[in-house]
């Protein structure tokens, strides 16, 4: 008599897990079926819009103006993030008429969720598609191209926000913000 | 927590995003969070050329507070239901 109510219960589980399975088969392919649930239980958090890149490849574009490009482990509800096999890439803008760019190899990085701007998943068939036209070049000069760039833009930046300052506005400009 | 219910009625529709930093990037809102970070699907950026880093991206996670605007279709926006929602401080 003891034993009927458990195998009851347990045939329910059982039939429950069919349901669910049959559910998760109705819906598309198999990765988006994980962030599809995680998507339901977790609305509110930061969590279910990064679960469905974890292990793949990204790109992430952090506040003082880094491209980071690595497979993703881990990360929580503030979009810390933990990479493997990291590449830092810069990219040179306005150098006449050939693109610019250097990388070089990084390794892991932990990188707090506030300085994150944005995290995209990469197409890994054509993440080197724009990298063709361009001019690869050693990553100490880009890296100095860039610094000096920066400097310049803090200089223009600081000037202007003065200017407007003196006639009443207020500029957003920050120098930890040069995304 | 208005303007998450808000974001979270233009989920499956195309919007743009445009960033602090002069970006813009259209996209379906794939998902909207409490601190408004975005998820964006089938991203293009509006201004791709200066910008070409983004062409082999798929789907694109935004934090909110590099966020300027979003554009959205008008069409999307029932003002009265806001109007009323705002008045009822939700």
């Amino acid at each position: 008599m003891s034993q009927s109510p458990v195998n009851q219960g347990s045939a329910q589980q059982q039939q429950q897990q069919q349901r669910g399975q049959s559910q998760n088969q109705n819906q598309s392919s198999g990765n988006q079926n994980v962030e599809d649930l995680y998507l339901e239980s977790y609305a509110f958090t930061t969590a279910a819009a990064i679960v469905g890149s974890v292990d793949r490849k990204i790109f992430v574009s952090l506040r003082d103006g880094r491209y980071l490009y690595g497979i993703l482990r881990t990360f929580d509800q503030f979009a810390n993030l933990v990479l493997q096999d990291t590449i830092e890439r810069i990219y040179l803008k306005d150098e006449g008429s050939t693109k610019k760019f250097g990388e070089t190899y990084r390794g892991v990085f932990l990188i707090r969720g506030e300085n994150v701007v944005m995290i995209g998943e990469l197409d890994i068939d054509t993440e080197d598609e724009h990298l063709q036209d361009m001019q690869q070049i050693s990553f100490e000069d880009a890296s100095n191209q860039i610094q000096q760039q920066r400097k310049q833009r803090i200089k223009d930046e600081t000037a202007k926000s003065k200017q407007m300052l003196a006639k009443g506005l207020i500029s957003d400009f920050s120098s930890t913000d040069l995304y | 927590m208005l303007f998450f219910s808000f974001f979270k009625t233009l989920v499956d529709q195309e919007v743009t995003v445009e960033l602090k930093n002069d970006i813009e990037i259209k996209g379906v809102l794939k998902s909207v969070d409490q601190f408004l970070n975005l998820k964006l699907d089938n991203i293009s950026c509006v201004n791709e050329d200066k910008y070409p880093h983004l062409k082999s991206i798929k789907n694109l996670f935004i934090r909110g507070s590099t966020v300027r605007y979003v554009h959205m279709n008008p069409n999307s926006v029932d003002c009265t239901l806001l109007q009323d929602a705002s008045r009822r401080g939700m």
